[in-house]
């Protein structure tokens, strides 16, 4: 989606005779990769509706509060990856769980090559859920959402050169550990 | 990429899956969802404004019931500081003056008139004595003063 039918939504939000159609637009936007960047976080699907639920439910809520001074998209992935910080405080135990649904689907897959690629992409997550918090966020989003730097500063609020080091180290790591399940 | 360099074999999917139909819905969904987020966060909004009206009401009741005049007491202070001390001024400068005022004038007046009154009222009993009696007693009373041996020549 690009900045003018961002601003374009957001002038529909702002506006109380329209907020509801403007958020209906919005949501239809990008509802799609906020599911998938919670999804990686957290692991569970139930969690992760929750999680987008509670991200939406904020965007009516603040919208008013949106200045448009970053882009609309990091914007609403500052508010999921807090939203996501928050559940991963609440509930204790949520990587247990998250260990336990990889677990699982290795112990789904049977032995045909197709089942091999997948086993590879579940262990791929199992290393990706080994690491820090901070770690991991910066790798999904630059590995799978493919944004900037700059992008993941402003949804994370740390430094550029702070998170090369992370998404450096997070791949080192994921490495070793594919390595070591060899 | 880079990133698909670093991790040759591995596509950049994942391996989990949403639900069927998930999305579909979803957004009208949570419009409705925040919208009674909204009015109940309204509601209680209401609620704990008419809570904060209504205590800081009675707070001030409360405040005025165990504090009614704070200014009371000060005012007693000031009192009782200042009694002790211009009281007394009061009263040695009356007793000072008292005795200047007072001394001469019972010299002067006090003795002349307890010897008018001491006339006075002796006057008074023999008339009052001399109203009592009878005219027969009267009669007597006045034959026995010319007839009365101890009484000068002079006098008779």
């Amino acid at each position: 989606m690009n900045e003018t039918s961002d601003a374009y939504l957001f002038s529909l939000i702002k506006d109380p005779a329209s907020k509801d159609k403007g958020f209906l637009q919005l949501m239809d936007a990008y509802k799609r990769p906020l599911y998938w960047h919670i999804r990686r976080l957290v692991v569970s699907h139930e969690d992760a509706e929750d999680i987008l639920q509670e991200t939406f439910i904020n965007v009516y809520r603040f919208a008013d509060s949106f200045k448009g001074e970053s882009k609309v998209f990091t914007w609403l992935y500052r508010i999921a990856t807090n939203e996501c910080t928050k559940h991963f405080r609440k509930n204790k135990n949520w990587l247990k769980n998250a260990e336990l649904i990889t677990d699982q689907m290795i112990g789904g897959l049977s032995g045909s090559d197709s089942d091999n690629s997948e086993a590879m992409l579940v262990k791929f997550q199992q290393a990706i859920l080994k690491l820090p918090e901070k770690q991991r966020m910066v790798f999904n989003l630059r590995y799978y959402d493919e944004l900037s730097y700059e992008e993941i500063s402003q949804i994370l609020d740390s430094s550029v050169n702070t998170l090369k080091t992370n998404y450096h180290y997070a791949s080192e790591k994921i490495k070793q550990y594919l390595i070591e399940q060899a | 990429m880079k990133q698909q360099d670093e991790f040759p074999g591995i596509d950049k999917k994942l391996p989990y899956r949403e639900p069927v139909d998930f999305f579909e819905g979803l957004s009208e969904k949570t419009l409705q969802q925040a919208k009674l987020r909204e009015q109940r966060r309204r509601k209680s909004l209401v609620l704990w404004r008419t809570v904060v009206v209504a205590a800081s009401v009675s707070g001030l009741a409360l405040l005025g019931y165990f504090m009614p005049e704070p200014e009371k007491p000060e005012i007693q202070q000031i009192v009782q500081e200042k009694l002790p001390v211009e009281q007394p001024q009061i009263i040695n400068q009356e007793k000072a003056k008292q005795p200047e005022v007072a001394e001469i004038p019972k010299t002067a007046t006090e003795k002349v008139p307890e010897t008018i009154d001491a006339k006075e009222t002796a006057v008074e009993e023999i008339a009052d004595v001399l109203a009592d009696l009878s005219d027969e007693e009267l009669l007597q009373l006045a034959a026995m003063y010319k007839a009365d041996p101890f009484k000068s020549e002079s006098e008779q």
